[in-house]
């Protein structure tokens, strides 16, 4: 009989315990999973910005909206291809508590700078036609039912109606996101028609933009043309910031503070539980065993058999339960990532969670072993058949 | 015979297999520990917003603005306010305990070096003081002088932020401001900067205020008030009282904190009933023996169910223990988190208070109590000859 097959009936010896064990470690590693995924996807947006795009913002304040004259300025330093507009828009939906994001923008110029933006050439062209016109992403349309065609009212906070009344922007088009950095819960739509209503009077708020993202020419890297920009307005009126676009989303991940370490210390303390309840098990089960132990020692089995014996059979609890536990948190992904909406648009749990996941098991797995196994191994023969009753 | 075993047989059983119950309970300590950790987080910013807030000032806002930094008010606008509005009180000079407020959060750098978080400068007038009152004091240095390029700290930027010790120099925009003083305050304010309205609002370049505040005369009736603003021809407004706009502050965070909370304890929970179970069912396992003599000795199955029960709960009140004795030391401890409503980092306190402490304690018997539901139950529906030949 070889040694993991007696493992695994002693494992299912005790069937009602073993199964409470692997119900533990499934939900322990699950949660791990879980927990480490919201810091990982609020990083993937970081590791998959493009290279050849940079961010113009206030050095000043990240509210704080940037004179709409820079555009030229900007678009006529050397290395820069293309320039759009950004503007927070920060409307509501229905009430104050329906939020996403929504931005004024040059809808032209985005798409040509966002390849990774995918909308169906017809949505394009409509949407560049209709001056009302915006573009949601398919989170967004999943979330709300809305529909190309469909109409909706926002209300401004930043922006709001001088009449009292919601802005009203028309679904052109659904776009879906080809990469993390880029998120599906965003709305899209013409700056010009936003500051056109600003200049008539028709809403208050501070005319403006707040970011201008630049596509850099051929040649030319982030470094040089960022400093040359910054340069440019360092005497103000507003100073800038120009960055990368993947320090531009760093920046807003470091913004959360010490979140991601209070969820680390999270996941670390639901580690410590599981770890608790395997060694409980092992402990009961080894408690049990201490005669049949005795016996495989009478019968000349080595001091590393009933060793063995017990990290297999913890290790392999662990594991299984763990197993279940990445699955579930494969599975819940989609719910999850319509749950977290705007907050981590695209929560992922990644390979190298799934990778640390089962590491942890081991380590849990041996470490939980252990100890009855250390026992085990001082037993003696003849006194643990007595004792084991 | 209906006898109830006596209180001293779950307690001695418990010590006899104490090992196992250690670890049970300490699934459920961790479990409850993480549960108080979470609330004590966002319990110490709902208390600590909430006390912020006082109830005889009141905030006027642009309609529809979720917050100050949302808000623009132009300065002829202020000067209604300040000089027509009946409700606001005035000082024993007879001038008005309104100002017209600028509201900013900075991209500054931490001390430590490590990111960059957004800070709130506020442009204040004199008034402004006078309004706050004791809940303001200086600890160190002197206020700023109105007219000069000169701004004064809250305690826990002075350490926390770069630049922003007595005597740095602090670049507004373009403008240098000299740090001349550090103040306290008992609520929100200590986590932001001060200085003179006409200079930091020239040195950001927003000629616009974004809120006036002010001291409202005794009896004012807020409701009214706010009804009558909202739509006033000449002075259309979001009227809340200070406190009221404090909370207004917290829910996102505060929902974040609790879903979270929630979610958490419910999972880990699950994963504590499971350990406690396995504890329980050893238990049942190994007494069967006494169970047996326990029944033919006339002790009925509730008996046994009610004994078993006690002691899964006493697994559960040690767990609770354990876990409160876990997060105790978290309590005053000082922490700088965003607060989602604003993105602005807000240093507070964690609060473990009494009412989350026996939280933690009530959740954790309960979690032994369910725990102990299932090998109660099949301890208590044991034959006696069975038990017995069996054990």
């Amino acid at each position: 009989m070889s040694l993991s097959l007696l493992a695994r009936r002693q494992a299912g010896g005790h069937p009602m315990r073993t199964l409470l064990t692997v119900g533990a470690a499934t939900v322990a590693i699950f949660l791990f999973c879980f927990l480490r995924s919201i810091v990982t996807s609020l990083d993937a947006a970081v590791e998959a910005s493009a290279s050849n795009r940079i961010i113009t913002g206030s050095a000043v304040s990240l509210f704080q909206s940037l004179p709409s004259a820079y555009m030229g300025q900007i678009e006529a330093i050397e290395g820069v291809e293309s320039v759009s507009r950004f503007t927070w828009f920060g409307g509501r939906y229905q009430s104050e508590e329906n939020f996403f994001a929504q931005f004024g923008c040059d809808p032209e110029t985005l798409m040509q700078q966002y390849p990774e933006l995918l909308l169906p050439d017809a949505q394009k062209r409509a949407w560049v036609r209709d001056r009302r016109g915006a573009i949601i992403g398919q989170g967004l349309a999943d979330q709300y039912g809305w529909k190309i065609g469909d109409t909706i009212p926002l209300i401004g906070t930043i922006y709001p109606r001088v009449d009292g009344s919601d802005w009203e922007f028309t679904v052109c088009g659904i776009y879906r996101s080809a990469k993390p950095n880029l998120d599906e819960v965003t709305m899209y739509f013409h700056w010009e028609y936003m500051d056109r209503v600003l200049e008539e009077g028709g809403s208050y708020g501070p005319r403006g933009t707040s970011v201008f993202v630049v596509k850099l020419a051929d040649g030319f890297t982030g470094e040089e043309v960022s400093t040359a920009i910054d340069a440019y307005y360092s005497g103000g009126p507003q100073r800038t910031r120009t960055q990368t676009e993947a320090a531009f989303q760093a920046g807003f991940v470091s913004m959360l503070g010490n979140l991601p370490t209070f969820l680390g210390m999270l996941g670390t303390a639901v580690l410590i539980a599981i770890l608790f309840g395997v060694v409980n098990t092992m402990t009961i089960a080894a408690r049990e065993r201490v005669r049949s132990m005795g016996i495989l020692k009478s019968l000349g089995f080595p001091n590393r058999i009933p060793v063995r014996l017990y990290l297999m059979e913890s290790t392999g609890i662990v594991l299984l339960g763990g197993g279940l536990g990445m699955l579930l948190a494969n599975l819940t992904q989609d719910p999850l990532r319509a749950a977290f909406g705007t907050y981590i648009p695209v929560y992922h749990v990644t390979q190298d969670t799934y990778v640390m996941a089962a590491l942890i098991c081991i380590a849990i797995g041996f470490a939980a072993g252990a100890w009855p196994a250390w026992r085990a191994s001082r037993l003696r023969a003849a006194e643990s058949i007595r004792r084991g009753v | 015979m209906r006898r109830l075993i006596p209180w001293s047989y779950p307690m001695r059983s418990l010590f006899r297999r104490w090992q196992a119950a250690l670890f049970s309970a300490l699934g459920i300590a961790m479990t409850v520990a993480v549960l108080c950790g979470v609330f004590a987080l966002r319990d110490g910013f709902a208390v600590f917003m909430a006390e912020t807030g006082s109830d005889d000032v009141v905030v006027y806002l642009r309609p529809g603005a979720t917050s100050e930094g949302e808000s623009g008010i132009t300065l002829r606008k202020v000067q209604r306010y300040v000089n027509t509005r009946p409700e606001i009180a005035k000082d024993e000079n007879g001038a008005p305990l309104a100002a017209g407020e600028s509201y900013l959060a900075l991209f500054l750098d931490k001390a430590d070096g490590v990111g960059r978080v957004n800070v709130p400068i506020r442009g204040v007038e004199d008034a402004s003081f006078a309004i706050h009152g004791k809940d303001f004091w200086m600890v160190d240095g002197r206020r700023f002088t109105p007219g000069a390029n000169e701004i004064i700290v809250g305690q826990p930027i002075s350490t926390r932020i770069k630049n922003c010790k007595k005597g740095d120099t602090l670049i507004v925009n373009t403008t240098p401001f000299e740090v001349v003083g550090v103040f306290e305050h008992t609520g929100a304010y200590r986590s932001e900067i001060w200085g003179d309205v006409e200079r930091i609002a020239g040195a950001l370049e927003r000629p616009v205020r974004q809120r006036v505040v002010a001291r409202m005369k005794p009896g004012t009736d807020v409701e009214q008030l706010r009804e009558d603003l909202k739509t006033d021809k000449e002075l259309p407004s979001k009227v809340q009282t200070e406190r009221e706009y404090f909370l207004s502050q917290t829910n996102v965070l505060g929902g974040v904190l609790t879903v979270l909370g929630v979610l958490l304890t419910s999972i880990l929970g699950i994963a504590a009933v499971l350990g406690a179970t396995n504890t329980m069912l050893a238990a049942v396992g190994a007494r069967m023996h006494e169970i047996g003599i326990l029944r033919s000795v006339g002790y009925g199955g509730p008996a046994i169910l009610i004994a078993f029960l006690v002691e899964a709960v006493l697994v559960g009140l040690v767990g609770g223990i354990l876990g409160a004795l876990i997060v105790l030391p978290l309590d005053g401890l000082e922490t700088g988190t965003m607060n989602w409503n604003t993105f602005t980092e807000t240093t507070f306190a964690f609060r473990v208070d009494p009412p989350l402490l026996g939280v933690a304690v009530g959740v954790a018997v309960l979690l032994g109590l369910v725990g102990g539901i299932l090998p109660a139950w099949r301890a208590s529906r044991m034959k006696p000859v069975d038990a017995i030949r069996r054990g």
